[in-house]
């Protein structure tokens, strides 16, 4: 990780670049007399595609009107015709929302930037019983943390994973994380030098570490799956520790 | 009401009265007052909102410029393009001026903004066949940084959905969910394309490999 961003240190704002793209922002948005002259255009135009989409709109309900009058005096189209008319309309429906979900996706249409919206997947609670409360996953808070925790954050994330940080205030964090299921919720795909499978409170533990220090721990317990993740490594036995001390 | 306006302006006689042009005057004046009186408010109004505008673009500048400059290099390869994508998403950020709920949130807004932008860029990009200059590749090469050139070249022959995610944890350090959120995908997709983004680069750089 260290490497990757040395490499792009050389990729930074300058002085520069800073006036220049400020002064190109400012220019964009910001509310000079010109803008102001523009806005009224705008507004002109705004009003002008207005009176369009009214009158578009207007035809289509008439051409809408009259097709369904004219399909009404056809005498093939019974019932099950009109059944699938009503489909066909839900399908345009669901295509349409297809659409707008692709829209709202990252499939890298233009529209995209447009109307980027990123939901936060981070719902913050107040303590470890709220966090369990809302995500339904039995969890506590760790004990035997390797240092004392500066700052702890409880958040749910996409409704159903549970997660507490600590934050050590240096930089160090531990991850404690648990969700329903068998799968790994750590998120820590990292090609570990060493991985073990420990007894621990005679449950199955899986630690993955480089030399001396332990960064991941998994483990399955009554249908929730839990991850320990370290950003600095810990001994095995504090790692070990940490994991225990979530079984009493 | 007019009946009784006309025959003050213009008397009985039909002509208008000396007293009713002076009124018309006075009524003129204290109009084109009034406008002058609001147009200097807006202005002043419009003035105070541009330097608030600015302000806070500068702000967000400071405090993301370097994330979002990255991940636009990471994707274009160019500090030009790097450069506009910057701009734009700074430009759409303070169009839209969007409610966050922390600076987390906000900044993911923006990556996400600069992402989907610097994608369509190097759509655009692949149709005029720029000319990539690649001033990274420059430094590292001047720098005598045989190790991170080597990195670089690397991280660029990845497939560009392996490259952002790529980018986003090794160095934004962001979590598998968080890339998920910020690039529209699944979690499993993005776990996916990073396994895969590692494997490739495992590949290429054989030995060289912990330098990830």
């Amino acid at each position: 990780m260290g490497k990757y961003r040395e490499m792009m240190e050389p990729v930074a704002v300058t002085p520069e670049m800073r006036e220049r793209v400020l002064e190109n922002v400012a220019q964009e948005v910001a509310g000079s007399p010109d803008d102001m002259s523009r806005g009224r255009g705008q507004s002109g135009r705004i009003v002008r595609m207005t009176r369009i989409a009214v009158a578009a709109a207007a035809a289509l309900l008439v051409l809408g009107v009259g097709l369904r009058i004219w399909r009404g005096v056809q005498p093939q189209v019974g019932i099950h015709g009109q059944e699938a008319n009503g489909t066909s309309g839900a399908m345009d429906g669901a295509i349409l929302e297809g659409a707008e979900s692709t829209v709202a996706g990252t499939s890298g249409g233009a529209a995209d930037s447009e109307s980027a919206v990123v939901v936060n997947p981070f719902t913050s609670c107040s303590g470890a019983e709220e966090l369990a409360s809302q995500s339904g996953v039995p969890i506590v808070d760790l004990r035997n943390l390797p240092f004392t925790a500066a700052n702890t954050e409880y958040s749910l994330i996409d409704g159903s994973l549970a997660q507490i940080v600590y934050s050590s205030g240096d930089g160090g964090q531990i991850v404690y994380r648990g969700q329903a299921g068998e799968e790994d919720p750590s998120g820590d795909y990292e090609d570990y030098k060493m991985q073990q499978t420990v007894s621990v409170a005679g449950r199955s533990v899986t630690i993955k570490g480089n030399g001396q220090l332990i960064y991941l721990a998994v483990w399955t317990d009554g249908g929730y799956t839990y991850s320990i993740s370290s950003s600095e490594g810990v001994t095995k036995e504090a790692m070990t520790g940490m994991v225990e001390g979530t079984m009493d | 009401m007019i009946k009784v306006g006309c025959r003050f302006l213009y008397g009985r006689t039909g002509v208008i009265s000396e007293a009713g042009l002076f009124a018309l005057f006075a009524a003129h004046r204290r109009e084109v007052d009034r406008l002058w009186t609001v147009s200097a408010d807006k202005e002043k109004a419009n003035a105070a909102f541009s330097r608030a505008k600015a302000e806070r673009a500068g702000e967000v500048f400071d405090a993301y410029g370097n994330s979002i400059l990255r991940l636009a290099y990471a994707y274009l390869h160019s500090m030009d393009d790097a450069e506009d994508i910057l701009q734009d998403t700074l430009i759409r950020y303070m169009q839209k001026a969007p409610e966050f709920e922390d600076a987390n949130h906000e900044k993911a807004w923006l990556l996400h903004v600069a992402a989907n932008l610097a994608k369509n860029r190097l759509d655009y990009n692949k149709v005029r066949q720029a000319d990539d200059m690649d001033e990274l590749a420059e430094t590292l090469a001047e720098e005598k940084k045989e190790d991170l050139s080597f990195l670089w070249e690397a991280v660029k022959a990845l497939p560009v959905k392996q490259r952002e995610v790529i980018h986003l944890f090794y160095e934004e350090g962001y979590q598998t969910a968080e890339i998920a959120q910020i690039l529209g995908e699944r979690e499993s997709t993005v776990r996916s394309h990073l396994r895969r983004g590692r494997i490739r680069l495992k590949e290429i750089l054989k030995d060289e490999y912990d330098y990830v």
